[in-house]
């Protein structure tokens, strides 16, 4: 998947996320495109963090916040 | 009626075609919520990432901050009522002009900043790709005020470091998207 540039949005409790890709894989539909020739759809998805996993669509996990502050560091101000 | 016209020139007539200084790319005009005199101007300028500011009125451009740890601004947005905004990107680490850009190695950025221009804070993320042959690349395309009152905010990461996606989906030298 790839996203579209200032391709994120809140509203209400929903994000909405956008971009494009060659085909997509839910839990409920499948659209394979050949990697041989790319044919490209725009998507917009809506999420909302910690729903109930009963409306679960795509596929996903939790990121261990640990993990992700690991891979996050803050500038010194001298380097910015 | 043109009250005003800017024009962004290259830096000088010497240097190659092919020199980072050269390149430039305007993507975002944003306004002020607290000052409706003025307006912004991000993207590349001199192939780092900029924020520039211009009065309406005159075009004249007020400040200009370059990011030595940025190369593109992906997104940008303002907090209603409120002098800071906030931005993303990406930063092209080896900055490799020739470098094919589905090849070249990324870190992603998210920053504040007030409107006198001065960076409150700015922080990367970035890790290994789980092909070790292949570039690594997290950039960051989206950023949205999760909460006004608290300051937290909502980014739209399109990472292939291995270190946060789920083995169960056996992640290879591909994009994932991953909101923080």
């Amino acid at each position: 998947m790839f996203s579209s540039m200032q391709g994120l949005v809140k509203v209400n409790n929903y994000h909405f996320f956008a971009g494009w890709s060659y085909g997509y894989q839910t839990n409920l539909q499948k659209l394979t495109k050949p990697t041989t020739s790319l044919d490209f759809d725009a998507y917009v998805y809506k999420y909302m963090f910690n729903h109930d996993q009963s409306y679960s669509c795509i596929y996903e996990s939790t990121i261990n916040a640990n993990t992700m502050s690991g891979r996050v560091t803050l500038s010194v101000q001298s380097k910015i | 009626m043109v009250d005003w016209s800017y024009e962004f020139s290259e830096f000088t007539a010497t240097e190659k075609p092919d020199d980072k200084w050269r390149r430039k790319e305007p993507k975002f005009i944003t306004t002020d919520p607290t000052n409706p005199q003025v307006f912004y101007l991000s993207g590349r300028y001199q192939g780092k990432a900029s924020v520039m500011q211009f009065t309406k009125k005159q075009g004249n451009m007020q400040w200009w901050t370059s990011f030595n740890q940025l190369t593109y601004i992906q997104s940008i947005i303002e907090v209603p009522g409120n002098s800071i905004f906030y931005g993303c990107g990406d930063y092209d680490v080896n900055d490799a002009f020739g470098t094919a850009i589905t090849t070249t190695a990324y870190t992603a950025g998210i920053f504040k900043m007030d409107n006198d221009g001065s960076v409150k804070w700015m922080m990367t993320i970035s890790g290994t790709n789980p092909v070790s042959s292949a570039a690594n690349q997290d950039r960051c395309f989206g950023v949205t005020v999760d909460n006004a009152n608290t300051g937290t905010l909502t980014a739209l990461l399109q990472v292939k470091m291995k270190e946060v996606r789920s083995s169960t989906y056996n992640p290879g030298n591909y994009y994932d998207t991953v909101l923080m």
